[in-house]
């Protein structure tokens, strides 16, 4: 069973002297990677809103961040853009995210409705069109996301207060220990997004990069075991060590250097967790 | 701000790599629900793009909208800045659409009937029959019976065509002698009459169903999907309320059929077909 505690995010001791003004620069440097979220197989929170909209988001953003640092909260950023936020008292982490969601309640009836027809009438549903929403949850299973529609805001100063509040007070009947870390993967580069970006290349330029190759290569699709990447060249292990290596040119590589991996002598091996 | 018509309609891939099927989701991500909100801007395209399609002749014509809200599972979040297109039928509409990183549209949404989304369309229109004696009308009239004539003569002869056809086979079939060989041309040369007869007067049919669409068009402003109410032509002293499915033209007169309405004002089951006669027959 794993046991791994909220101490093995201390080794990003950087990320907790950033000041705000860096904070909105590592969201600004994720809008890049934020594009190729859509092949990536696991749920990534943040601003998930177009390009356009970041200026008209931004300074409320920024707002919340003052509040929460005014308060004693941490702020963490991950090269995703996703927001992890650590409550002041306890040490507990709750995810933000920003854009336009849905009730899942309502989804799930209409996704169930229209497997039984080709379309449906839903101007009853009272679904929530084209409104950005901010929302939280603990990062913990089972939590459950608190709303807020940015459209209601009157005075930022004010909604950006009572959110640092709101989230002392909804934590306040979480415990301290939790038995897994959700989030044990924030801010580490895993295969997953590897492939993710992998996938983003193979649509966005085609048959000019070997990426378009690689990710309709059937035998190590489903999950490689480890991938190493060096000197212009990919090298994915299946589980029993076989390797399928593949070329990287000079598109495919800046692609993938987006991720923030570090070359030790031109090589970075990225592991299975 | 309260949606005055919003729909949700379901989604599949348009192209799809054989191949790799499994793979196929991950590589063209897909999203789950599209919702559109059918306001004025949306229907005026609908009927914007619905008139061209009758005046062209066309099977069905799209244009590039931002109106579309498309719904994404893997974000779990409404992506509003999808590129997509409104496509538009002879009596569907449609959507389609792609994610950025691809250039070609790679999803489509199940078919909307016009009917349901158009407020308009659910009003009975009128069949003025005055205006069959317009120059236009005329026009469109004799085309149509011109080409009635070709058809007449091309199925004439095809059935003639075809008794002897039968009587050749029949000679083939139960003697046991072998057939002369000016026989066997023979044969073989009327199969192939009969088969370019039929191919011609197929495509006269079509023609003439397209021309009769025309003249409906252009006419009485009627097409296909239309709500039409009017007296029965076979049973006099009754309303026949319809929506029109199928023009057909035969012997100088229009038949249109469809399902019937209800008094409810619903589409019902059985089908009611009328009549217009586009020639009348008192001259004085």
């Amino acid at each position: 069973m794993i046991l791994e505690k909220e101490q093995s995010q201390s080794r990003l001791d950087w990320l907790l002297i950033m000041n705000i003004s860096k904070l909105i620069q590592a969201l600004n440097k994720a809008k890049k990677l934020r594009r190729a979220l859509p092949f990536h197989h696991q749920k990534i929170h943040g601003l998930e809103i177009p390009d356009e909209e970041y200026p008209k988001v931004l300074p409320i953003v920024k707002a919340i961040f003052k509040s929460l640092k005014y308060h004693g909260f941490d702020i963490r950023i991950s090269y995703w853009g996703e927001i992890m936020v650590i409550e002041p008292h306890r040490k507990i982490n709750v995810i933000l995210s920003l854009g336009y969601f849905e009730d899942e309640t309502k989804l799930a009836f209409i996704r169930k409705q229209l497997t039984a027809n080709n379309y449906l009438d839903i101007t009853h549903n009272q679904l929530v069109l084209n409104r950005i929403q901010l929302k939280f949850r603990g990062a913990r299973a089972g939590t459950k996301w608190r709303v807020f529609y940015l459209d209601e805001v009157k005075v930022l100063d004010e909604f950006a207060l009572s959110i640092a509040s709101q989230i002392i007070d909804k934590t306040a009947s979480l415990t301290t220990n939790s038995r897994f870390n959700f989030f044990q993967s924030f801010n580490k580069v895993t295969i997953e997004d590897v492939m993710a970006i992998a996938r983003y290349g193979a649509a966005l330029y085609g048959r000019s990069t070997a990426l378009y190759f690689l990710v309709r290569d059937k035998n190590i699709s489903f999950y490689p075991d480890s991938v190493i990447i060096e000197n212009h060249q990919i090298q994915l292990f299946s589980f029993n060590k076989e390797s399928y290596p593949y070329g990287l040119n000079k598109k495919a590589l800046s692609l993938l250097t987006l991720l923030p991996i570090e070359l030790i002598d031109n090589k970075v091996k990225i592991e299975r967790r | 701000m309260k949606p005055k018509k919003l729909y949700c309609l379901g989604i599949s891939p348009l192209y799809a790599e054989t191949k790799q099927h499994t793979l196929h989701s991950e590589l063209y991500p897909l999203p789950s629900l599209c919702l559109c909100d059918f306001n004025e801007i949306i229907t005026s395209h609908i009927t914007k793009l619905s008139q061209l399609i009758i005046e062209m002749e066309l099977s069905e014509a799209s244009v590039k909208t931002t109106n579309i809200t498309w719904f994404f599972e893997q974000t779990n979040s409404y992506h509003i800045n999808i590129p997509s297109y409104i496509n538009v039928t002879e009596t569907s509409v449609y959507f389609s659409g792609y994610l950025p990183p691809y250039k070609q549209t790679y999803f489509v949404t199940s078919k909307v009937p016009i009917n349901e989304v158009l407020d308009n369309a659910k009003m009975f229109r009128p069949i003025d029959m005055a205006r069959l004696s317009l120059p236009l009308a005329k026009g469109m009239i004799k085309e149509l019976g011109f080409r009635y004539q070709a058809y007449e003569k091309a199925n004439d002869r095809f059935y003639v065509l075809d008794d002897v056809l039968a009587a050749l086979v029949k000679l083939d079939g139960e003697t046991t002698e072998a057939l002369e060989s000016d026989t066997s041309s023979y044969l073989l040369a009327l199969s192939s009459e009969i088969s370019s007869l039929n191919e011609q007067s197929e495509s006269i049919e079509l023609e003439m169903e397209l021309l009769a669409k025309k003249l409906l068009y252009r006419v009485f402003g009627l097409t296909v999907g239309d709500w039409i109410s009017t007296d029965s032509t076979w049973r006099p002293d009754k309303r026949v309320q319809l929506q029109i499915e199928r023009i057909d033209y035969y012997n100088e007169s229009i038949t249109l059929s469809g399902p019937i309405i209800t008094q409810k004002g619903d589409i019902g089951k059985r089908t009611e077909s009328v009549q217009i006669r586009l020639v009348t027959n008192n001259e004085h």
